[in-house]
C-alpha cells in the first residue's frame, strides 16, 4: 500500500487528473450498462410471465363478458398478487372498451362485485399520479358506482393540473352539467387539444346541458372559445345575441369562432354583418369571411363580392372567386369580372371550374 | 517554442473538457426532459381527437427525385396514415427516370386546371395532377422543373391548402400516429408553436411491408448501426435538451411540421444552402423574436420517422459533407444573433455550442491531428500521456454512447430482443475509432468544398427499403 502511495505521488498530477477521469468515465459506462441490461432483463421477464398470465385472463374476461361467469374468475383472483390483479383489471379496461350495450353492463357488474373496483379505488386514493391518472380510467371506463362522487369530491380540491384534467374529463362523462359547472367556476384555461378532446366527447354523447353563451362570457378566451364550439356543434339558437355580441371583440380567434358558429345557426342577417366588418380585419380575418360567403350562397352578396375582386391578394382573390361562384348557383356565367390582373383571375377560374379538383 | 506548445495543449485540454462538460449537461437535461415527457404522456387518449372534423388540417409535402424505384410504396405509406383531415403533395422535382410516370399510373392521376399561388420563389410547375379515385382524393402531384430540395418543398407549400404543413423526406416511413403526435403540441400550449419536429430512426434492416414497418432490427451493416447510436445520442441526449432549453436550432428535414402562415411570413425554404431545415428552423425564430411574437417550438421523443442511413462510405461521406457546409451556411447567415442577447438562448447559447462545438469542433480535431503529426516529427510528444489522453476520449465517447442506449430502453425500447443491446454496445465500442475519423475527414472535405463555392447536395444513392 505504501509502495503504491509513493509510487502515485512521483506520478506528475496531469497523469492523475486523467487516469481518474478515464476510470470515473468507464465505471459510468458500466453503470449505465448494468442498469440497462437489469432493465432490459426485468421487462423480459415480465413479458414472459404475462404472456403466461395473457391466456388465463382473457378466458376468464371472456367468460365473464359472454357466459356472466364471474365467480371463476373472482376465485382465481383471491390467492393473487396485486400487480396480477392489476393485469386483470388491465386486460378488463381494454376488451371491455371494444363492446357496448349488454356485454358493457356484464363488465360493469363484475368489476362493482369484485375486488378489481376497491383497487381502483385504492389506486385513485393514493399519492401516484401515474396509479391516480390510470385509476380515473378505469373508474370511468368500466362504470364504477360510486365514481362520481369520488371525483367530483377530488374534483374541488385537486390541484395538479395532469389529475385535474383527467377528473374534468371523467366527470363529464359521468355528469356534464357539473362539469361545465366546475370549469365555468373555476375559470379553467383549456388549450385547443383540451378543448377538441371536450368536443369530441360531447359529440359522441348526447348532452344537452350546456350552459348558455352568456355564462362564459367574462371566463377566459379559452372557456368563451369552447362556449362557441359547444354553441355551433350543439346548435343553439338561443345563443345567437350572444354571438353577434362577440363579433364587437378584438380578439381575432373569438371572432373566427363567434363567425363559424353563427355560420352554423345559419343566422340571416349574418351576410350585412360581414360586409360591415370585412374592411376591418386582416388577412386570415377576410379569408373566413369570404369562406363564410361560400357556405352562406346568397346572390344578394354579389355585388360586395366583386368590389373585393380588387384587392390583388391571390387568396384573398381565389376565396372571393369561390364565393362568387357559389352564390351564383355553381357559375361564373352572366357576370362581368373585372379586367385587371386577368391572368391570376383566368387560373382561378379554371381552377374553381375545375371540379375534379 | 515550448510555451507556445503548453498553450496549445492547455487551450485544447479546456475545449476538450468543454465539450465534455456540455454533453454532460444536455444528457441529464435530456433524460429529465424524456421522463416526463414519457410519464405525461402514457395515458393520452388520442382517440377523443382522430375522428374529430375539427381536428386541423395538415398537408404532408415530400418532394421527389429520381425515386422511381420506390414511389408506388412510399405514397402509399404517405396514404395510410391515420388523420382525418391531411392531404399529400408530392412534388416531382424534375426527376430524370420515371418517377411521374410511375406515380401516374399506380394513382390513375390526370393533369387539373390548379391555380398555384406563388408566394415562394420556385421553378415552374409544369402541372398539378389529382386522382380519378375517389380513394386518393387526398393526393396531390406536383410536377415541376427540377430545383432542388428547397425549390420542390417552397412549390408544394404554394400548392398546400392547410393550416401546418409537414416536410419529410418521399422515402421516409412514418408511423401510422405520427401527424396526430405532431400536431399536439401545437394544440396544447399558449403560445403559438410555429414547428414541431420529432425523432428520426434508421429503417435499415428492418421489415418493412406495405409502407409499414413490420419487425424493428438492428442494422446489419455496421456503418447503419453506428448511426443508429449516432441518432440516439442527437435526439435522446441532444435535441431534447436543446428543445427544453428552448434552444433547439434544428428539426430534421426528413420529418417536420411547420405553421404555415409563419413560414410564408419568414419567406419559406432558402435555396442559397443545403441545410435548409436548419436555416429555416432558425429565420422562424428570428421573424419572432425580431417582432416580439412569443412562440414556441415542440419536439417529440417518439420515433415517427423512420429513414434509410448510408451503408456506403462515400454516400456518407458525402451525406456529412452536405450536412457540413449546411451548418456553416446557416450560422454564416446568421451570423447577427451570435452572443446578441436580443435572440435569448438562441444567440447566447445555441449559436455560440453550434458555432464552438458543431462547426469547428471537426476543424479543431484534424487541426490536432496534423499538429500531432508535427510535433512527432520533431520528437516532441510525450507518448504516455498523449495515449492517456486518447483513451481518456474514447472512455468519454463510450460512456456517451452506453448512455444513448440506455435511454433509449428506458423510453421507447425499439430493439426487443436482448441480442439487439449487445450488438449496440459492441457498435458502441467501435465507434469511435472506426466510424468518427471518417465523420471527421467528411466535415473537413465539407468545410474545403465550401471554400471553394460548391453548393450541390450531391447524390444519395439509396438501396431501397426492398432491400
Amino acid at each position: 500500500m505504501n509502495k503504491f502511495v509513493t509510487y502515485l505521488e512521483n506520478v506528475p498530477a496531469e497523469y492523475l487528473w486523467v487516469s481518474g477521469a478515464i476510470v470515473l468515465f468507464f465505471l459510468l459506462a458500466i453503470i449505465s450498462l448494468c442498469i440497462t441490461l437489469f432493465y432490459r432483463g426485468y421487462k423480459l421477464r415480465r413479458a414472459a410471465k404475462k404472456k403466461h398470465l395473457l391466456e388465463a385472463v382473457d378466458r376468464l374476461v371472456q367468460e365473464v363478458i359472454f357466459e356472466g361467469e364471474q365467480e371463476e374468475a373472482k376465485r382465481w383472483m383471491k390467492g393473487k398478487s396485486q400487480e396480477d390483479v392489476q393485469f386483470f383489471l388491465n386486460r378488463l379496461l381494454l376488451i371491455g372498451r371494444q363492446f357496448s350495450g349488454e356485454y358493457t353492463t356484464q363488465i360493469s357488474d363484475f368489476y362493482n362485485g369484485s375486488e378489481l373496483a376497491k383497487l381502483s379505488l385504492k389506486n385513485f386514493r393514493s399519492a401516484n399520479r401515474r396509479k391516480v391518472v390510470r385509476a380515473i380510467h378505469e373508474m370511468t371506463d368500466l362504470g364504477y358506482q360510486g365514481a362520481e362522487q369520488e371525483i367530483e369530491a377530488r374534483l374541488q380540491k385537486e390541484k395538479n393540473p395532469e389529475i385535474q384534467s383527467e377528473l374534468g374529463r371523467a366527470m363529464l362523462q359521468f355528469n356534464p352539467a357539473k362539469a361545465f359547472e366546475w370549469l365555468l367556476k373555476q375559470d379553467v384555461w383549456l388549450s385547443e387539444w383540451q378543448q377538441l378532446s371536450v368536443l369530441g366527447r360531447v359529440g359522441r354523447g348526447s348532452y344537452t346541458e350546456i350552459p348558455p353563451l352568456e355564462a362564459w362570457v367574462g371566463k377566459n378566451e379559452s372557456l368563451l372559445i369552447l362556449g362557441c364550439r359547444l354553441s355551433a356543434s350543439q346548435n343553439r339558437y338561443e345563443d345567437l345575441q350572444t354571438l353577434l355580441k362577440l363579433l364587437g371583440r378584438d380578439s381575432e380567434k373569438l371572432k373566427t369562432e363567434a363567425i363559424l358558429a353563427l355560420l352554423k345557426l345559419e343566422y340571416e342577417g349574418l351576410g350585412s354583418i360581414l360586409q360591415a366588418i370585412y374592411p376591418r380585419e386582416n388577412k386570415n380575418g377576410k379569408i373566413l369571411i369570404l369562406q363564410s360567403f361560400q357556405k352562406i350562397r346568397d346572390a344578394l352578396n354579389l355585388p360586395f363580392l366583386l368590389d373585393v375582386l380588387s384587392d390583388g391578394e391571390f387568396e384573398i382573390t381565389m376565396e372571393a372567386m369561390r364565393a362568387i361562384y357559389k352564390s351564383n348557383r355553381g357559375s361564373f356565367e352572366g357576370l362581368s369580372l373585372p379586367e385587371f390582373a386577368q391572368t391570376d383571375l383566368l387560373a382561378i377560374r379554371k381552377h374553381i371550374e375545375d371540379k375534379r379538383i | 517554442m515550448e510555451l507556445v506548445a503548453y498553450i496549445i495543449i492547455a487551450l485544447i485540454l479546456f475545449y476538450c473538457a468543454s465539450i465534455m462538460l456540455s454533453y454532460f449537461v444536455l444528457g441529464l437535461i435530456s433524460f429529465v426532459a424524456l421522463r416526463k415527457y414519457v410519464h405525461r404522456n402514457k395515458n393520452v387518449d388520442y382517440n377523443d381527437i382522430l375522428p374529430s372534423d375539427i381536428a386541423p388540417s395538415v398537408s404532408l409535402i415530400a418532394p421527389a427525385y429520381n425515386e422511381g424505384m420506390n414511389i408506388v410504396e412510399n405514397i402509399r405509406s404517405l396514404l395510410s396514415l391515420h388523420y382525418s383531415n391531411y392531404e399529400v403533395i408530392i412534388v416531382n422535382d424534375g426527376s430524370k427516370d420515371n418517377t411521374l410516370e410511375k406515380s401516374i399510373e399506380a394513382y390513375d392521376l390526370e393533369k387539373v386546371d390548379f391555380a398555384v399561388n406563388p408566394e415562394l420563389p420556385s421553378q415552374e410547375i409544369r402541372g398539378v395532377y389529382k386522382s380519378k379515385l375517389p380513394a386518393f382524393r387526398n393526393l396531390l402531384l406536383v410536377d415541376k422543373v427540377n430545383g432542388g430540395k428547397a425549390d420542390a418543398l417552397n412549390a408544394g407549400i404554394n400548392v398546400s391548402r392547410s393550416r401546418y404543413v409537414a416536410c419529410i423526406d418521399v422515402d421516409c416511413i412514418l408511423e401510422q400516429d405520427s401527424i396526430l403526435k405532431m400536431v399536439k403540441p401545437f394544440l396544447e400550449n399558449k403560445e403559438r408553436v410555429i414547428a414541431t419536429g420529432g425523432v428520426i430512426r434508421i429503417v435499415n434492416s428492418c421489415v418493412v411491408h406495405q409502407g409499414s414497418i413490420k419487425q424493428v432490427n438492428v442494422p446489419k451493416s455496421f456503418f447503419a448501426r453506428t448511426q443508429v447510436l449516432e441518432y440516439f445520442r442527437a435526439f435522446l441526449l441532444g435535441r431534447i435538451a436543446w428543445n427544453h432549453m428552448d434552444g433547439l436550432l434544428l428539426i430534421s428535414g426528413a420529418f417536420g411540421m411547420f405553421d404555415k402562415e409563419i413560414l410564408v411570413l419568414s419567406g419559406g425554404y432558402d435555396h442559397r444552402t443545403v441545410g435548409e431545415d436548419m436555416e429555416l428552423l432558425v429565420r422562424m425564430r428570428r421573424y419572432m423574436l425580431e417582432r416580439g411574437i412569443p412562440y414556441k417550438v415542440g419536439f417529440i421523443p417518439d420515433p415517427l420517422c423512420w429513414t434509410e442511413a448510408p451503408e456506403d462510405i462515400n454516400v456518407l461521406s458525402r451525406q456529412r459533407n452536405r450536412w457540413t457546409r449546411g451548418t456553416i451556411e446557416t450560422l454564416r447567415m446568421h451570423r447577427r444573433m451570435f452572443l446578441n442577447p436580443k435572440y435569448k438562448v438562441l444567440g447566447m447559447v445555441s449559436y455560440p455550442y453550434w458555432l464552438l462545438y458543431e462547426m469547428l469542433a471537426p476543424v479543431i480535431e484534424f487541426t490536432g491531428w496534423i499538429y500531432l503529426l508535427a510535433m512527432a516529427v520533431f520528437g516532441l510528444v510525450n507518448w504516455p500521456f498523449f495515449m492517456l489522453l486518447v483513451v481518456f476520449v474514447y472512455s468519454f465517447a463510450v460512456m456517451f454512447n452506453f448512455a444513448a442506449i440506455q435511454a433509449e430502453e428506458y423510453t421507447f425500447n425499439q430493439y426487443k430482443r436482448l441480442k439487439d443491446i449487445w450488438k449496440l454496445v459492441g457498435t458502441a465500442l467501435l465507434e469511435p475509432i472506426l466510424f468518427h475519423p471518417i465523420v471527421v475527414v467528411a466535415a473537413i472535405r465539407g468545410n474545403i468544398d465550401l471554400v471553394r463555392g460548391k453548393k450541390k447536395w450531391g447524390e444519395m444513392t439509396r438501396k431501397g427499403l426492398g432491400a
